[in-house]
């Protein structure tokens, strides 16, 4: 059933007579088959109801309008199609009097724009329209006004590149940037005009416009320029850990720009499957990245929330890579990290290993255990603020934790017991590393923490030269893994 | 008031000094440092590499 046709607020209600394809009428010229072809796949199940906004003015479109399409002889429309999706028929009243239940149940919305061959511009989806129901996700969040009224929604920025102003690169890191400008206010929001530029700043004679594509150093230089300490990942030089590391800087919070043949993506999460069965005894640790059976990812050329799975697709909505096809990815590394994941796993282990501090001569409770090491980034501020809800296994963990001065970005390591962890999640140590140093200096460690003994730096807490002390803990509990750098669902 | 605060009350009774001679920690530093140093440097090789193999990746 469709209200208001011809009206400003056109609303769609899903039912026997006018379903999807009613959508496409509704809003053409600007929503053509390609791009309902984009959005149906990912909101059938969910979305029962379309609220049309119409002369929609986008910032994002405007200004590559602005700067590209203005200069055409023929000038596409300056305005957009905004569309807002809701879970049950809403009527604009309803909307506009912020009723409650119709706000409960706003799934985001997709801005259509003019151009051609691509019409889906930004887009701000409700993480509930996944397919995929079990995940691990960065996400931000958005208010979003329509009809004097305001709504919100919690997803990952998507956008489609139009092919010519902006391609597959400036559309990833257009995402990739949204995301952290929406999350976090030292990060200031950047148009798609600014990330061309700030790509090719060294486009080393080649035009800006319309775009032929960009090199991935560009996209590291963009995100440098862009407060930002990137590092680069090259599966050929990491073939025994890429995809752990992969999964190692999702696990910490951190979305990242990934390369696959000729074309680039973001990965914001991960699904993991605790049913694996557990690896034979090695002499290599065992990481929580061996239960990653995919990453989310947002690949422009399709829509957000696809699954990139480590065999390739599962079903029609999966992404059509495989891990194996992954070639490279990019960290947008905060500027106070300087140890990289790889340094701080090298250093941490050299440590778990070591015959003074290691797991065999100060935790004989974990003799024989099938260990598993959970490693990520976080904000010390982040892990103080879960101390007491997780309880760390004893008081006097929480206490020294709460009160030690640590620096802003702390490396974490877990310590469990493989099936603890798998069934229910829970740890019964970690190891606690300055994300400032560098991986040269032994003396890098905050905390070591067994089930029976806890090892501190008291020395660099007050910025002196290292000071280790030892506190005998007594009985303690296994505790919950730290949450806080993805939203699971 | 004392130049290095106590980070816990009683830390003196509760925590005890990890290494009694300063040999000892001499020696764990140096076992840390001999371990480390030849992993770091291949790492930091691999990084050399995947950057320089970042300026041929063109993406569209």
């Amino acid at each position: 059933m469709i209200t208001n046709a011809q009206g400003l607020f056109p609303v769609l209600e899903f039912d026997e007579k006018d379903g999807w394809d009613a959508l496409l009428a509704l809003v053409k010229p600007e929503l053509d088959r390609r791009g309902l072809e984009r959005l149906q796949p990912l909101l059938a199940a969910d979305c029962k109801c379309v609220v049309v906004e119409r002369h929609y003015i986008d910032r994002d479109y405007r200004d590559t309008f602005s700067h590209f399409h203005s200069k055409r002889f023929s000038t596409p429309s300056a305005r957009c199609v905004r569309l807002h999706f809701f879970s049950t028929p809403v009527s604009e009243s309803q909307i506009a009097s912020e009723d409650k239940g119709t706000v409960s149940t706003y799934l985001g919305y997709s801005i259509i724009r003019p151009t051609k061959p691509n019409c889906i511009g930004r887009t701000m989806l409700a993480h509930r329209v996944r397919s995929e129901k079990t995940a691990h996700i960065s996400q931000c969040e958005e208010d979003v006004h329509i009809l004097g009224a305001k709504l919100h929604v919690e997803g990952f920025p998507f956008i489609s590149q139009d092919a010519d102003a902006t391609v597959c690169a400036q559309s990833a890191l257009w995402m990739l940037l949204r995301y952290y400008s929406n999350r976090y206010a030292w990060y200031s929001e950047i148009l798609p005009f600014q990330i061309t530029n700030l790509a090719t700043q060294h486009a080393a004679g080649n035009r800006v416009y319309p775009s032929a594509g960009l090199f991935s150093w560009q996209l590291a230089e963009a995100l440098r320029l862009q407060r930002f300490s990137p590092v680069v990942y090259s599966r050929k030089q990491y073939k025994d850990n890429f995809d752990h590391l992969l999964y190692t800087y999702i696990e910490s919070g951190l979305p990242l720009l990934v390369t696959v043949p000729e074309h680039v993506i973001v990965a914001y999460g991960h699904v993991s499957d605790y049913t694996r069965t557990a690896p034979l005894p090695q002499p290599a640790f065992t990481y929580s990245s061996h239960f990653n059976r995919g990453f989310v990812i947002n690949d422009d050329n399709y829509f957000p929330f696809q699954v990139l799975n480590q065999n390739g697709p599962k079903e029609l909505r999966d992404s059509k890579f495989d891990w194996e096809k992954i070639e490279e990815f990019i960290v947008p590394l905060p500027e106070k990290v300087f140890l990289t994941a790889e340094q701080a796993q090298t250093v941490i282990e050299i440590i778990l290993r070591n015959s003074v501090v290691g797991i065999d001569a100060l935790a004989p409770l974990l003799k024989g255990k099938n260990l598993l090491l959970r490693l990520f980034l976080t904000s010390s501020k982040s892990f103080k603020r879960r101390l007491r809800e997780r309880g760390m296994g004893s008081p006097i963990v929480e206490e020294v934790y709460r009160r030690l001065p640590m620096p802003h970005f702390i490396w974490v390591c877990e310590i469990a017991d493989y099936a603890e962890y798998a069934n229910q999640r829970k740890v019964v140590g970690e190891v606690l590393w300055d994300a400032t140093r560098n991986g040269h200096e032994p003396d890098g460690w905050i905390a070591l923490h067994y089930p029976d003994k806890l090892l501190v730096d008291v020395g660099a807490a007050f910025n002196r030269p290292q000071e280790l002390k030892a506190f005998d803990l007594g009985p303690s509990n296994s505790y919950s893994l730290f949450r806080s750098n993805l939203h699971s669902l | 008031m004392p130049t290095v605060p106590e980070l816990v009350p009683n830390e003196a009774e509760l925590a005890k000094p990890l290494f009694a001679r300063e040999e000892d920690y001499a020696d764990f530093r140096e076992s840390f440092m001999d371990k480390a140093i030849p992993e770091l440097e291949r790492l930091l090789e691999a990084r050399r590499k995947s950057e320089q193999e970042s300026r041929q990746r063109l993406l569209r």
